[in-house]
C-alpha cells in the first residue's frame, strides 16, 4: 500500500449518510456533507481514521466509509471518480430546467 | 393491459411491508449494511455515487396513465422533480432517501407496481418490443408471455441467487426491435398450433458488457406447454454450473462458450426427463387468463385517415407516429432527446403531461422503450394533430426518432458508481450538433437518417454501446476520462457486435470524430444505403484512414 502514490498525501473520511444517502465527511467530532471542514491526515493519522470508519459503520451512521486521498498541490480528491463524487453532477439537472 | 388481481396486490403490498421492516430495523441499528445490502439490492434500492437510487420495475415497458401519474408524484415528493428511464425499460430515481423508501414502495404497491429484482443476480424484468401488441407486423403479442415470465421468476425460490443477473426478452415480430439477442434467454413468439397460444425460438447467452456476445438458437418450434419446463431446466443447468468464483465470468454467455452449445443443450434435456413437470400444467390456464388482459378486441373501429401535413406536423408524422395493428389508429413515440437533453430523463411535470396525454389520447397505456423514450401505444389517427400540438405545447414534439440524435446514455459518472467516465455530456454534445445537421437535411428536402449512437460509462454497456452503429464508452486512463468508438454494431434480428475503431478519444475530439465518422459514411454511401451496410460493404479500415490521418484540431 505504501508504494501507492495516491497514499502519501493527505485523505480524509468520507461515507455516506445511512438515513438520507448523502455524502459525508469526518470533521474530527461528527460528520459533515462539507469537505472544508473534513479532518486530514497524513500517512501516519490514517490508521486512527480506518479505526473510526469501522466504529461508525458499526454505529449505523453512515455506510461506505473510505479513506478518499487528496493532491497536495489541488486540494482535490486525486481520482476522477472521486472529483465527480465531491463535485456532484457535472450537468445541469432536468427539474432545474 | 394487465391489471393486478387480488393475488398480485396482496403479493406486492405484503412485500412492502417486510421492506418497511427490514428498513426498521436498519435504521434502528439491528441490520448491518452487511446484511441489509442484499435485502435492499432485491427491493431495487442501490448505493450510488452520489445517494441512493430506486429503480422501478415497469414490467415490459407497459404502465397505466395511472402508473405514470404515480411516478410523477414520486419524483416530485420523494426525489428532486426527475427520474431517468433506462435502457432495460425501467424507471430510476437520483436522490432517493432511505427513509422515504418504505413509503415511495407503498405507494407503488397501491398502484400495481414494485422494484422487486431489478437488481441482485435474479432474473430481472423481462423486456420487450415497445410496440408489442399494436405493431403492424407482429405475429402474436408477447407481452401475456412476459407477463406468464413475470410471475414464474417473481421470488423463484431456487434462482434467488444465480451466478449473476439474469436478463430476458420476448419478442413477437420478426424485426426485432428490443435487442433480444443481446439477451441472456430471447424468446421469439409466434402463433402457435394449440388454442392460440404461442410458440417460441428460444436463443441463449447473449450479452453486452465486458463479453459481448450474440445469442445462439437454443431450440426453434417450442411449443407453449414446454416453455417453462425448457427455461426452469436452462436456469437450473446454468445456476449449477455457471462460475461463482469471477464475477467476469458468471453470466450464462460464458457457459455456453465454455461448455458448448451442444453439451448445454444435453444438459439441459436431462435436467428436463428427470424431473416431474406436472408443477408447469396450471400455466396454459394462467396465460390464458393473463392474454384475456391484453385482448384489443374491445378497441372501436375507426376509418382510415389521409392527413394533411406539411412542416414540423409533417417530419413528427415521418419520424415518431408507427405503423398500427388496427386501421385508423398509430403508435406515437414521445420524445425524451430534445437537442441537448439528457437522454431519458423525464421530469415530474413530463410525466403527469403523459398520463393525462395517455387518458385522453392512448386508452390510458404508456410504453417505455428500450431507447429510453415513451410511446402512446393507441393513438385515433384522427387525434394525431391535436396530440402534436399538445405535445409542442409540452415541449415535448423533438421529431427525432430513430434519427442519430435519438440517442442512448447511460447516467454514466455523473451519478453511477461503477462508471469510469460521463456519458450524458457527451450524448448532449452530439445530439446538440447533429440535430442541427438533420433538421438542415430535412430543410433541403434531404433524408435526415443516419447511424444509431449508444453511449456507456462504463465497460458494463448499460448504454448498449456493443449494439450501436456507432458505440461510444467511457473509460478511465490515468484519471482522465477517454472515450472508445466502436463501429458496425446493431441490434437488430442481424445483431451484431460493434468493432473497436482504434486508440480513444479525450471528450472535447468525440464530436469532432463522430462528425468525420458520418462524413465518411455519407462520401462512401451508395444511394439510400444504411450505416451499417456501407460499414459492412467498406470495412473498418477506410473509417480508420479518415479518423486517424490527419489531425482532428480540437481545443482541449
Ligand atoms: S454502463 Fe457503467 S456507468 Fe453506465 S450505468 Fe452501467 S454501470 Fe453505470
Amino acid at each position: 500500500m505504501a508504494k501507492d502514490k495516491r497514499l502519501q498525501g493527505p485523505s480524509v473520511l468520507t461515507a455516506n449518510e445511512i438515513m438520507t444517502g448523502a455524502i459525508v465527511y469526518w470533521t474530527g467530532d461528527d460528520w459533515s456533507t462539507d469537505i472544508a471542514k473534513a479532518e486530514r491526515a497524513g500517512p501516519d493519522g490514517r490508521a486512527a481514521l480506518e479505526e473510526i470508519a469501522r466504529s461508525e459503520e458499526d454505529g449505523n451512521r453512515v455506510v461506505g466509509a473510505y479513506l478518499m486521498a487528496l493532491d497536495p498541490a489541488t486540494n482535490l480528491p486525486v481520482l476522477l471518480r472521486e472529483r465527480h463524487r465531491l463535485a456532484g453532477p457535472s450537468i445541469a439537472l432536468p427539474s432545474a430546467a | 393491459m394487465y391489471h393486478y388481481d387480488g393475488y398480485d396486490q396482496a403479493f406486492v403490498a405484503a412485500r412492502a411491508a417486510e421492506f418497511r421492516d427490514q428498513v426498521n430495523r436498519r435504521l434502528a441499528g439491528q441490520l448491518t449494511e452487511d446484511e441489509f445490502k442484499p435485502l435492499r439490492l432485491k427491493n431495487g434500492l442501490y448505493l450510488q455515487l452520489h445517494a441512493y437510487m430506486l429503480r422501478i420495475a415497469i414490467p415490459y415497458g407497459t404502465l397505466s396513465a395511472d402508473q405514470m401519474r404515480t411516478l410523477g408524484e414520486l419524483a416530485d415528493r420523494y426525489d428532486r422533480g426527475y427520474g431517468h428511464f433506462t435502457t432495460r425499460q425501467n424507471l430510476q430515481f437520483n436522490w432517493t432517501q432511505l427513509k422515504d423508501v418504505p413509503d415511495m414502495l407503498d405507494i407503488l404497491a397501491e398502484a400495481g407496481m414494485h422494484a422487486i429484482q431489478t437488481s441482485g443476480n435474479c432474473i430481472r424484468n423481462v423486456t420487450t418490443d415497445a410496440y408489442a401488441g399494436v405493431a403492424g407486423d407482429e405475429l402474436i403479442d408477447p407481452r401475456p408471455t412476459c407477463e406468464l415470465l413475470r410471475q414464474w421468476s417473481s421470488l423463484h425460490p431456487e434462482f434467488a441467487f444465480l451466478p449473476r443477473k439474469f436478463k430476458i426478452a420476448v419478442i413477437g415480430a420478426a424485426e426485432d426491435r428490443a435487442a433480444m439477442k443481446f439477451h441472456d434467454i430471447g424468446l421469439t413468439a409466434y402463433p402457435g398450433v394449440d388454442g392460440g397460444r404461442p410458440s417460441y425460438d428460444v436463443w441463449v447467452g447473449g450479452g453486452q458488457g465486458r463479453t459481448p456476445r450474440v445469442a445462439q438458437l437454443f431450440e426453434a418450434g417450442v411449443p407453449f406447454e414446454r416453455l417453462l419446463p425448457t427455461l426452469d431446466s436452462m436456469l437450473r443447468v446454468y445456476n449449477l454450473h455457471g462460475r461463482r468464483d469471477n464475477k467476469y465470468k458468471a453470466r450464462i454467455k460464458i457457459l455456453v462458450a465454455e461448455l458448448g452449445l451442444e453439451e448445454y443443450r444435453a444438459e439441459v434435456k436431462a435436467d428436463m426427463e428427470g424431473r416431474d413437470l406436472s408443477v408447469f400444467d396450471v400455466a396454459g390456464a394462467e396465460y390464458d387468463r393473463i392474454a384475456a388482459h391484453f385482448d384489443i378486441a374491445d378497441v372501436p373501429a375507426e376509418a382510415d385517415v389521409r392527413l394533411e401535413a406539411e412542416g414540423d406536423f409533417a417530419a413528427w408524422l415521418d419520424q415518431n407516429v408507427t405503423a398500427h395493428k388496427l386501421p385508423g389508429y398509430a403508435a406515437v413515440t414521445v420524445s425524451f432527446k430534445a437537442p441537448g437533453a439528457i437522454p431519458g430523463d423525464a421530469t415530474g411535470e413530463d410525466m403527469r403531461t403523459l398520463a393525462a396525454l395517455a387518458e385522453r389520447y392512448s386508452r390510458a397505456e404508456l410504453r417505455v422503450t428500450h431507447r429510453q423514450n415513451v410511446v402512446l401505444p393507441f393513438v385515433r389517427k384522427a387525434d394525431l394533430k391535436a396530440l402534436f400540438a399538445a405535445l409542442v405545447e409540452a415541449g415535448l414534439a423533438t421529431a427525432n426518432i430513430g434519427l442519430t440524435s435519438d440517442i442512448i446514455a447511460c447516467p454514466g459518472l455523473d451519478y453511477c458508481a461503477l462508471a469510469t467516465a460521463r456519458s450524458i455530456p457527451i450524448a448532449q454534445a452530439l445530439s446538440a450538433q447533429i440535430s442541427a445537421i438533420e433538421a438542415d437535411a430535412r430543410a433541403k428536402g434531404e433524408d435526415p437518417s443516419g447511424p444509431t449512437i449508444n453511449i456507456s460509462g462504463c465497460i458494463n454497456a448499460c448504454g448498449h454501446h456493443h449494439a450501436a452503429n456507432i458505440g461510444i464508452l467511457g473509460l478511465n486512463k490515468a484519471e482522465k476520462e477517454s472515450y472508445q468508438i466502436t463501429l458496425g454494431g446493431r441490434a437488430d434480428e442481424n445483431a451484431a457486435v460493434g468493432e473497436i475503431l482504434g486508440p480513444g478519444f479525450a471528450a472535447e475530439e468525440v464530436p469532432a470524430v463522430i462528425a468525420r465518422i458520418i462524413a465518411t459514411w455519407r462520401e462512401h454511401r451508395t444511394a439510400n444505403e444504411s450505416f451499417v451496410a456501407t460499414y459492412e460493404r467498406v470495412g473498418k479500415a477506410v473509417f480508420k484512414t479518415a479518423i486517424y490521418e490527419e489531425p482532428l484540431h480540437v481545443a482541449a
